[in-house]
């Protein structure tokens, strides 16, 4: 593959840019960024990346910094992640973010090591700490998503099964009979429910487990402490971060996962334990088993033990499964994938309603991302760096192309090509 | 390039505090915005503080495009501006046709890298751009602003021998009377050539802008060292996200940026007089211009600092002659009297949100004065370090003022792209000289 991580920051840039202004909902201005930035990502399998983008590890950090202070100057006047907060903590986050931006802007000067150490952990701990804040200050957002993630892992300690649970009553018009992930979910969450009572706490830990492994990752593969420092920034500092947590999605803690998995996978020769960390995503969302055939090409690859480590995750969710087979189906099938098109959702079929809201577009067009996967799988790669960009492809595309696609999926997207650009240094180190 | 780095970085910022909310006050950009202006001003000082290592031609392909993204983002709420109200019967038509040549301009400049007929491209997104200009000229007849209307007939007035500092213009705002044209009368230069041929006024300023990225272009192909690493400023400059709006709401500022912009091309080309009489032309358009030739005092003879003066008062004494009293009310004391406006992103305004009153107009003569004085002492002799430290005193000074409106923050944008190109000037100045001296010293032994 032509990528390098320059060429992989910039993309995550962009399109950060195209979804953070609509919140990930459909506008005309979100749908061309996002489409633009996808192509430009397709291209880059096919066509050489032009010298303009060439990786320089000096100017990769100045890139960095660019990025996160332009980052956090968005995050400062993009407010609309508070709108649960009305509280004082409202003006408090605004200062948090102040401080980060304030901090962040001694980026473009060279500092000796020890602040450089001095300011990222600051840097770190303020978006952490404005998290904790929202969690802690925002006990019931109004979204279902943390309503049945928080019901559900109550409810299975009490011995209830999710799956046939009513939830409460947050829209109008729609029964709260659903609990659409599957039943890692809400087992990955008893932890943090029953140590903090909220199952948000575990998307905050997800993060820093994320930092840490892009931390390590770097370490690793001899990129400059800084570098790895800057990465992080940039993960941490994601314009909508806050509200993807305040809000319970569940994407932080795939991302973590998925960042979990290319650390063993590089790490460890036995490949059970990587190869688990997928399964565990798989048992939280039921569309992560289309990481599948991406896993074949890589370096290494083992069926076998990719079949043992999944085992364990399916007998889990064959249980919930054989409780009650009809609810199970009806939640983690049916409704997620057969609920009516919205129409609000940033994609392709959005994109054709607003031109024309009588057209009829055939369902078969949803399929169509699967005709990219042979695409994609025939190009040559085998390296982590590779794996997670050629599946964020891949999965932009599905996005883009589906009945819908909203903001924690446009975010799981932009951080997995982060994660690309952490191990396609590996990749660049090595060409030198 | 560190200075061309910094223009860039500075540029993106000055945006992120003032486009989502039309220079309209909010706590987030007033604090970007003052923050961004400590940065210059440390840059200012101490430039050896910074250092970019980042490839200016990238920095800049990543710039144009955050750029082109917003102005799409923004596309739909300049369209919506309540102030037209005699839409033509085609607006949705052209709506869309702009939201889509600004679709394709994005997904130009975001290829843009990968582009080999560079210049070829450029020259089609300008085309481009220029398009959505005069199309939202066209699907906005009549904006309801004052700076619109008083420019129109204020032109319409003077074509048929009118003074437009007597005229009384249509009624806007309740509770203030339209009897004020606020600008000098530089800019029927401008504006009436347009009449003339029975063209909306607007299309001057869009004339003017275009004017400035071509020659913006020129010159990047033109200079060698560095040439290519601003060759995507005319592009930034015209794609200002907030640029439509300007344009829309028929603001004058493009003209001033053209003037600027040619004064520097006929300093580096050792025009003082053109120079000076260029200056002397913005003076006469706006008022506060009357400080930018004081930044040239080191370089220049006093003589020829007082052609720019010169100019502008051979071009104001007429009106003043023709009627005093409605000169004196429109051009000074309007200025000097016009009440605070708070929801503007002032310092001011930011003062008055947390304490509930205004500051007082001594502290700003104290900043205005003090900032001066220190550009001054400057020892700058040099265009990449004489236009940004006028273009610093211009932003620091409007900035703590009673208001800093929308347009001004589009004139500082462009004022940093200015000093983006004039910095990349002065480093091929510094480079020609070194390489005299060496010459000079190796034939000298």
């Amino acid at each position: 593959m032509n990528s390098n991580p320059t060429f992989l920051v910039i993309s995550y840039f962009f399109l950060v840019l195209g979804y953070i202004f609509s919140i990930g909902l459909y506008e005309f201005s979100s749908f061309w960024i996002v489409t633009s930035v996808f192509v430009l990502l397709l291209s880059s399998l096919f066509i050489k990346l032009p010298k303009t983008l060439n990786h320089d590890a000096r100017a990769f950090t100045n890139l960095l910094s660019i990025l996160i202070v332009i980052s956090i100057a968005i995050t400062l006047y993009w407010p609309k992640e508070f709108y649960e907060l009305n509280t004082v903590l409202k003006p408090l986050q605004f200062y948090i973010f102040l401080t980060a931006f304030i901090t962040s802007l001694t980026l473009f000067i060279d500092l000796k090591y020890q602040y450089k150490k001095f300011r990222f952990i600051i840097l770190l701990a303020l978006p952490v700490i404005s998290q904790v804040l929202v969690v802690v200050n925002t006990p019931h957002p109004k979204i279902d998503v943390f309503d049945i993630l928080q019901g559900a892992s109550y409810g299975i300690l009490k011995g209830a099964n999710p799956y046939t649970m009513t939830f409460n009553q947050i829209y109008l018009n729609i029964t709260p009979d659903y609990f659409t992930y599957m039943p890692l979910s809400f087992l990955i969450n008893i932890p943090s429910r029953i140590i903090f009572g909220d199952v948000r706490f575990t998307s905050i830990a997800s993060l820093l487990v994320t930092c840490l492994v892009i931390y390590f990752v770097g370490k690793r593969q001899k990129i400059k402490e800084e570098t790895s420092m800057l990465i992080i920034l940039l993960f941490i500092y994601h314009p909508l971060l806050t509200l993807i947590v305040g809000e319970g999605w569940l994407d932080p803690i795939l991302v973590a996962l998925f960042a979990l998995f290319g650390y063993l996978y590089l790490s460890h020769t036995n490949k059970f334990w990587s190869y688990f960390m997928l399964a565990l995503a798989l048992g939280i969302k039921q569309n992560m088993f289309l990481v599948l055939p991406f896993l074949v090409k890589l370096k290494s690859f083992n069926l076998q033990k990719l079949v043992l480590a999944y085992v364990p995750i399916i007998l889990i969710i064959l249980l919930f499964f054989t409780l009650s087979p009809q609810d199970f189906i009806s939640d983690v099938v049916k409704e997620p994938f057969f609920r009516n098109t919205r129409f609000d959702a940033l994609t392709f079929y959005s994109f054709l309603y607003n031109l024309n809201p009588s057209i009829q577009i055939p369902k078969i067009i949803f399929l169509l991302p699967l005709l990219l996967i042979p695409l994609i799988l025939s190009r040559k790669w085998i390296s982590i760096g590779d794996f997670y960009l050629a599946f964020a492809i891949w999965f932009l595309s599905s996005l883009i192309f589906f009945r819908e696609a909203f903001l924690n999926q446009y975010y799981f997207v932009s951080s997995l090509l982060l994660l690309s650009a952490v191990f396609q240094v590996e990749k660049e180190n090595n060409k030198k | 390039m560190n200075a061309l780095k910094f223009y860039l970085i500075l540029y993106v910022l000055i945006l992120l505090g003032y486009i989502f909310r039309f220079g309209v006050f909010t706590i987030p950009g007033i604090f970007i915005l003052l923050l961004s202006l400590l940065l210059w001003w440390m840059f200012y000082l101490k430039p050896k503080l910074f250092k970019f290592s980042i490839d200016p031609y990238l920095l800049s392909y990543i710039v144009l495009v955050i750029s082109i993204a917003l102005s799409l983002y923004l596309l739909e709420r300049t369209l919506l501006e309540p102030g037209i109200p005699n839409r033509p019967p085609n607006f949705l038509l052209i709506a869309q046709f702009i939201r889509t040549l600004l679709a394709i301009s994005l997904i130009i400049s975001i290829f843009l890298v990968f582009m080999r007929r560079k210049i070829l491209i450029i020259v089609c997104l300008i085309l481009f751009c220029l398009l959505t200009k005069i199309l939202i000229i066209i699907a906005s007849p009549n904006p309801q602003i004052d700076v619109y209307d008083f420019v129109m007939l204020g032109t319409k007035g003077l074509m048929n021998g009118v003074n437009p500092y007597s005229l009384v213009y249509t009624q806007m705002y309740v509770g203030v009377k339209p009897d004020y044209f606020s600008y000098g009368p530089g800019i029927f230069f401008f504006t009436i050539p347009f009449k003339v041929l029975g063209l909306d006024h607007r299309f001057s300023f869009v004339t003017t802008e275009l004017a400035t990225s071509i020659i913006l272009l020129g010159q990047a192909i033109k200079i060698k060292k560095g040439g290519g690493s601003i060759l995507l400023l005319p592009l930034i400059f015209l794609f200002n996200p907030i640029t439509l709006y300007i344009n829309l709401r028929g603001w004058i500022d493009p003209s001033i940026i053209f003037l600027f912009l040619l004064s520097i091309l006929a300093f580096t080309s050792k025009n003082k007089v053109i120079a000076m009489f260029l200056l002397g032309i913005a003076i006469s358009i706006k008022q506060t211009m009357i400080f930018a030739p004081l930044f040239f005092y080191k370089i220049y003879q006093k003589k020829f600092l007082l052609v720019a003066f010169i100019v502008s008062t051979l071009i104001y004494l007429p009106f003043l002659i023709w009627g005093q009293k409605d000169f004196f009310h429109d051009l000074v004391y309007l200025l000097l009297y016009y009440p605070p406006i708070h929801v503007s992103l002032s310092v001011n305004s930011m003062f008055y949100f947390f304490f509930g009153k205004d500051i007082p107009q001594v502290f700003f003569l104290f900043i205005w004065i003090s900032t001066l004085f220190l550009i001054l002492k400057k020892d700058n002799k040099d265009i990449g370090l004489i236009f940004p430290g006028m273009s610093l005193w211009f932003f620091t000074f409007y900035f703590f003022n009673k208001f800093t409106q929308v347009n001004y923050y589009y004139f500082f944008n462009g004022l940093i792209i200015l000093c983006a190109y004039a910095s990349v000037l002065g480093e091929n100045k510094t480079y020609k000289n070194t390489k005299t001296r060496k010459t000079y010293q190796s034939k000298n032994g």
